[in-house]
């Protein structure tokens, strides 16, 4: 081995603070030799922390991808019970579940518009209209025909089974909606992120289904048909952050006031 | 969870409760992410190839017999997930040649541009060594990448590349060699490393 291949790895132990004695020793003989080697060694600590501060950065959003939920792995193998074990889904399937609610998301907030508008137009309640209830990406939410901004909770309220292709409004409380505040779930884990585990809320009410597509079963009984089912949930959590960078570039969680959430939003 | 535990928390057989599964994804994603860092396109999100190993992580990890290979497994995983996102943006640049610039480069906004006119000097340096080291040769930028996520001992990276542990240890003394080189390239004041005037240079 050459002295430079020595060089590079007595610098290479140096870096991971792994180096013996002897080798220190055999690093401070390099250096009395090739006077250049403190300028390597400079150069090699530099280039270190540098990759380690931008390694930092970058690998950081990894430990914001967690694995599909339970539930949207089961939802896309009917039948199948997933309950304690993840499903073994099919690799086409499961490609197709990457980022579920993405595709969903924009399909439930052109569904909500509409629902929206389709409310506000045969109601024609000014009043109604104003309390400004709004929903995923900012569509308009249907609200319960007889709440009351402000009545009491209902935690332990059921969303209602309103069936594919069901235009029913589902029960929506105003004021667990402002508790829910202004988002939808996964669009929530984007933004922010509670502090401590996962969200895993209660149910609180539902949006109306949106049929997406419908066609004759293959035995001839009835339709399969594809519908999306939003729900909103409301959890407790201890606070509120989203992920900014300090002074020296580092990733830190900056604290969000629930109200500055739902103006972001807004 | 049934058969003999590894050194990853696994288990040689048996299906891994949905814990357990989401506990050892904790464990290694940071170094899924830093493969995926080494191989994908430079304008590849790394969340969103993340996220597609996660779900073939979870959709296969029921095919893989011997648990003891899980981190050879999962880097297959994420050299394929890259390597096919790198396929189709190829794919797609034929529809964009007019974007090209004339190194045939795709001619896309840098999404971490912006973030460097906010970043100080600090970060603008670690986001040009990074780009360094994401330029190095396959062999060598792996397992520098690999050796700059916290806690990943030169044993583990050598089971994950597959490779000797002597082995690793020449390629990272290398890929280093190769670093300092163009690092000290871009030291010169032509080649746009951000300068820092000594009054800016903060005492100690």
């Amino acid at each position: 081995m050459n002295d430079d291949n020595t060089l590079d790895l007595l610098l290479g132990r140096i870096l991971d603070r792994r180096a013996s004695p002897a080798d220190w020793d055999s690093f401070a003989t390099f250096a009395q030799a090739r006077p250049d080697t403190w300028g390597q060694l400079l150069t090699a600590l530099r280039s270190e922390q540098g990759l380690q501060r931008s390694a930092d950065i970058e690998l950081s959003v990894a430990d914001l991808v967690d694995l599909p939920r339970e539930a949207t792995v089961a939802s896309l193998e009917p039948g199948s019970d997933t309950r304690g074990t993840w499903a073994a889904v099919p690799p086409r399937v499961a490609r197709r579940a990457r980022r579920p609610w993405t595709g969903w998301a924009a399909a439930a907030a052109l569904a909500l518009a509409w629902a929206g508008s389709t409310w506000l137009a045969t109601d024609g309640s000014a009043q109604r209209a104003a309390t400004g209830l709004r929903g995923i990406n900012g569509a308009p939410v249907a609200a319960a025909p007889h709440a009351e901004p402000g009545a009491a909770s209902a935690p332990d309220a059921a969303p209602s089974d309103l069936g594919p292709g069901s235009r029913d409004e589902a029960p929506v409380d105003p004021a667990l909606l402002a508790q829910a505040g202004n988002t939808a779930g996964p669009r929530l884990r984007d933004a922010a992120a509670p502090v401590g585990d996962d969200l895993h809320g209660d149910i609180v009410g539902q949006l109306p289904l949106q049929l997406v597509s419908s066609v004759a079963s293959a035995d001839g009984n009835g339709l399969d048909v594809v519908y999306v089912r939003p729900v909103l949930e409301r959890a407790r959590v201890s606070g509120m952050y989203s992920l900014g960078f300090d002074d020296a570039g580092r990733l830190s969680p900056v604290s969000i006031q629930p109200a500055s959430l739902l103006l972001a939003d807004n | 969870m049934t058969g003999e535990a590894t050194d990853d928390g696994s288990s040689d057989a048996g299906p891994l409760p949905a814990l357990a599964l989401d506990a050892l994804w904790r464990e290694h994603r940071r170094w899924v992410a830093a493969i995926l860092l080494a191989y994908m396109p430079r304008e590849a999100e790394l969340d969103d190839l993340l996220q597609e190993v996660a779900v073939i992580f979870v959709s296969r990890i029921g095919e893989l017999r011997d648990r003891g290979a899980l981190r050879p497994w999962l880097r297959t995983i994420a050299i394929n997930a890259a390597r096919m996102d790198a396929r189709a943006r190829r794919a797609r640049r034929v529809h964009l040649r007019p974007l090209e610039d004339q190194d045939g480069e795709m001619a896309l906004a840098d999404p971490s541009a912006e973030h460097e006119q906010l970043a100080s000097d600090t970060r603008a340096e670690a986001e040009a060594v990074m780009r360094l080291a994401r330029a190095l040769p396959e062999d060598y930028r792996e397992p520098l990448l690999l050796r700059s996520v916290q806690g990943l001992t030169q044993k583990q990276i050598s089971v994950t590349l597959g490779l000797p542990e002597t082995t690793i240890e020449t390629r990272l003394a290398r890929a280093r060699r190769m670093l300092r080189q163009q690092v000290d390239e871009m030291h010169t004041p032509r080649s746009g490393w951000p300068e820092r005037s000594a009054a800016r240079v903060a005492a100690p």
